[in-house]
């Protein structure tokens, strides 16, 4: 039984097929992947797939995978962790090039189409940084004077994933800091964290500016947690955008 | 063999045309691996019963949003990010939920609104 039968009315099934693997660090890894020929997806910069994974009996197992890519780009891009006995997440590490991966999509409103005009805050932790890549990207072509702040958390360095685009970017473009925040004891595990700690000292004690507009992802209860403090300081509840893994 | 005890029932009427179903259900789950334990998506995929879950039951999509026309008070009030997702939903009603969120209690009667694509809405 294939996703398309499966729910006949629904969206439409796209297969897409593994051409590279590009492994950032152990458990971490980017699936490039290849519609065929004459097919597109046009997304907006921050949606995700929804990945149709044959694993254990019918029906597929359904996750959702961020586009790591730009819709500009000619390969679609998964930057995906691999999850401790995690089932989805294990199956896509099994894949090698030739495979193929189903999906459908793309969906998602934690996007952005058009940057407005007012600073831009982008946080993420881990591969929370895969679907802001695209949306800064967008943010930076389409011009504009407003300040662009990526604040990206990460246990150690080797985490920071990405890091030569941001760096590149930053160069290029004045207006675009690229700030990485490492977690730096193991005590702050469970307690209020250096990211966490940090949006809320530099966009909520630090100045009385509530234009901002925020993108906000990890896993876990971080993004909520952001976003009902910044609501509760005062910024506009449209202003806030996250999505939790 | 005579059941004594009465098991809440869940009653799904599709806008599509579809014939409606109606499952029982016994315990608070999970039922199955997707959406908030005892929601309403993981009570019907753990039945046997299809509701698109495009995000895997994660509550950012809204391709699991049901009507709820009957027993909205045997269902968990929605919370903020359910309420934050809502908003984006196709053919929003004031008793619209999002079934990987909404956990049963009792009796409820849904009704699944024919597929919409989940476009892209408010990104700005
Ligand atoms: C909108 C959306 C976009 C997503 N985009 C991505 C993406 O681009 N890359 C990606 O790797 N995952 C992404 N995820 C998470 C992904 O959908 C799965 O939840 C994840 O792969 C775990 O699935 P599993 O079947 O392997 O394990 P499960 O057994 O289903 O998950 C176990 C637990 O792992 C947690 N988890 C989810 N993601 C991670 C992670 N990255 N690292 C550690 N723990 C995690 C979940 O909270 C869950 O409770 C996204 C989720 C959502 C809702
Ligand atoms: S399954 Fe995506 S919001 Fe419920």
């Amino acid at each position: 039984m294939s996703a398309s039968d499966r729910s006949p009315g629904g969206p439409r099934v796209h297969r897409a097929t593994v051409t590279r693997i590009h492994e950032h660090l152990p458990g971490t890894r980017s699936l490039f992947l290849r519609l065929p020929a004459g097919e597109r997806l046009a997304f907006t910069p921050g949606q995700f797939v929804s990945c149709a994974l044959p694993v254990g009996d019918d029906p597929p197992l359904v996750r959702a995978y961020s586009l790591a890519s730009s819709p500009e780009d000619d390969e679609l891009e998964l930057c995906v962790d691999r999850v401790a006995a995690g089932p989805g997440s294990g199956h896509l590490f099994t894949l090698a090039p030739g495979a193929e991966v189903e999906f459908t999509g793309p969906f998602g409103s934690f996007a952005l189409a058009e940057p407005p005009p007012a600073p831009l805050v982008f946080v993420g932790e881990g591969a929370g940084v895969a679907p802001l890549r695209p949306m800064v990207r967008r943010a930076l072509e389409r011009g504009g004077s407003q300040p662009i702040t990526i604040l990206h958390g990460a246990r150690y360095e080797q985490e920071l994933i990405y890091r030569d685009d941001f760096e590149a970017w930053a160069a290029r473009h004045p207006r675009l800091t690229w700030e990485p925040v490492l977690r730096t004891t193991e005590a702050e595990v469970g307690s209020i964290d250096a990211l966490e700690g940090l949006v809320l000292e530099r966009f909520v004690r630090a100045d009385a500016d509530r234009s901002r507009r925020f993108w906000i992802c990890a896993v876990g209860a971080l993004p909520g947690r952001l976003r009902d403090a910044l609501r509760a300081a005062g910024y506009e509840r449209k202003a806030v955008r996250v999505e939790q893994w | 063999m005579v059941r004594t005890e009465i098991l809440p029932k869940i009653r799904i009427i599709y806008e599509s045309g579809e014939p409606e179903r109606t499952i029982e259900f016994e315990g608070s789950g999970p039922f199955h691996h997707d959406g908030e334990p005892g929601s309403i998506l993981d009570i019907l995929l753990g039945h046997g019963v299809h509701l698109e879950h495009a995000c895997g039951g994660k509550c950012a999509c809204t391709t699991c949003h049901v009507i709820v026309r009957e027993g909205e008070e045997n269902l968990s009030p929605s919370t903020e990010k359910e309420e934050d997702e809502l908003d984006n939903a196709p053919g929003l009603t004031m008793h619209s939920r999002l079934g990987c969120q909404a956990i049963v209690k009792g009796d409820i009667t849904i009704v699944i609104p024919k597929y919409t694509i989940n476009q892209v809405s408010g990104s700005h």
